[in-house]
């Protein structure tokens, strides 16, 4: 492997290392197990390697709208015959890495400041957890087999993350809390 | 805040809506790989594109397309023949035709029906586009030539890909010697009437109907054999297998 090659490697290890999670999860949407879950994984890298190029100049919060559009893609196709398949990869190729907006998952804010993304950084790893696997479209039986547990302990848990999201958000937005912030968060009801 | 109560097992409700708008919070949904799993799928990744690369920047990939009755029983020759087979009838003159749009591995292959006329049945399969699905090739065949491949069927290639002699095959006589039409009659019988047969023949039965159609064809040398283990089968097919001059007689299914 020649020094260019190594860097070569080396940049597209650090953005495999940053984007795998959400990739990963944008993919547990799909029907498949856990092998075509990690096929896709890895079919999404390849055509990000091949726009490498082109991805490397995106900050990150564009490169994960390209990622999460290539992921809900091929999440769409997976199933479909290989030929099907073949054409979605081949038309992703084509695509630009900066394409219009085709869905609300598009939209990408920078969340910084904004409550939600405040708040749901104050509920610890369990609950962040159930409350995104939901928002990603898993019912409670689907997260109970992501997580390995029962149905009923993955409603629970959801129950118990929505409870404590909504009473951070209150506590965030109360008279009592920092002057800036409630100030920045004004009129943000959700 | 209010409607968020209310979203136990509905399909949209407020937080849902943001994280499913915001992919940087969709991390918190599984654990993250260790590293040596990240260099895992790295290496695969990179791996894979480089195939893929090879495969397009080439423009072309393997396909075996199977056109008419021919069966899978087609075995594509490569760049090399085997010297043994030095001669112009096909060992496997029921196997069909394989008609290539090159030489190799990455040859697009278009299989049709024993025929005395190879290169006229490529050259209608190119006309039909049977080639053409991934690209754009002329309408118009190039200049054809009909080899032995190494597999014992007929391989009809373009002549720029090489001579038969160049690629070591032996040149396909213009049409199948008397012995192969018999071998391709003999095909012919034993499908009509053993492996149509309904309801289906016990192997004891099949076996009794490939011994007439075989005396009926005059070929030396030929046996009936049924199949270990398929001897009491009471449904049962027959094969022609012409480079061991044997009707193999099998349970089915």
């Amino acid at each position: 492997m020649t020094d260019e090659q190594r860097d070569d490697r080396d940049g597209f290890r650090r953005f495999v290392g940053a984007h795998e999670r959400m990739v990963r999860a944008a993919l547990s949407r799909s029907e498949g197990n856990a092998s075509d879950v990690e096929e896709m994984c890895a079919d999404v890298f390849v055509l990000a390697y091949e726009r490498f190029d082109e991805l490397s100049g995106l900050d990150a919060v564009q490169q994960r709208v390209w990622l999460a559009r290539t992921a809900g893609f091929l999440v769409a196709n997976h199933g479909r015959r290989a030929a099907t398949r073949r054409r979605t990869a081949k038309r992703l190729q084509a695509l630009p890495v900066l394409n219009e907006v085709v869905s609300a998952e598009d939209v990408v804010v920078s969340h910084g400041e904004d409550a939600v993304g405040m708040v749901l950084s104050r509920l610890d790893a369990g609950q962040r957890q159930v409350l995104v696997l939901r928002a990603l479209g898993h019912d409670g039986p689907s997260i109970g087999r992501l997580l390995g547990i029962t149905a009923g302990t993955a409603r629970k848990r959801l129950m118990v993350a929505r409870a404590a999201f909504i009473t951070a958000y209150e506590q965030l937005n109360s008279p009592d809390h920092g002057q800036g912030t409630s100030e920045s968060h004004e009129g943000r009801v959700l | 805040m209010s409607d968020v109560d209310d979203v136990n097992g509905n399909d949209v409700d407020p937080i849902s809506s943001w994280i499913s708008q915001h992919p940087e919070v969709w991390d918190n949904a599984v654990t993250p790989l260790d590293d040596d799993r990240i260099d895992a799928l790295v290496d695969r990744v990179i791996g894979r594109a480089q195939a893929r690369q090879r495969r397009y920047g080439a423009q072309r990939r393997r396909k075996v397309i199977a056109v008419g009755a021919v069966t899978g029983m087609l075995v594509v020759g490569g760049a090399v023949g085997a010297a043994a087979l030095l001669r112009g009838q096909p060992s496997q003159p029921i196997a069909g035709i394989a008609c290539q749009d090159g030489i190799g591995d990455d040859a697009v292959v278009v299989a049709i029906d024993p025929t005395d006329d190879p290169i006229g049945g490529c050259e209608a399969a190119w006309r039909a586009g049977r080639f053409n699905e991934d690209r754009d090739l002329p309408s118009e065949p190039p200049p054809f030539v009909a080899c032995v491949g190494s597999g014992g069927a007929v391989q009809v290639h373009p002549l720029e890909f090489g001579t038969c002699e160049e690629l070591g095959l032996a040149t396909a006589d213009p049409a199948l010697d008397d012995d192969n039409r018999s071998v391709a009659e003999l095909n012919d019988r034993i499908v009509a009437e053993v492996n149509s047969s309904m309801p289906c023949l016990s192997a004891t039965d099949a076996a009794a109907i490939a011994e007439r159609v075989l005396d009926d064809s005059g070929l030396s040398g030929w046996r009936v054999e049924i199949r270990t283990g398929s001897a009491a089968a009471s449904c049962a097919k027959a094969a022609v297998v012409a480079d061991r001059k044997v009707i193999e007689v099998t349970k089915f299914p």
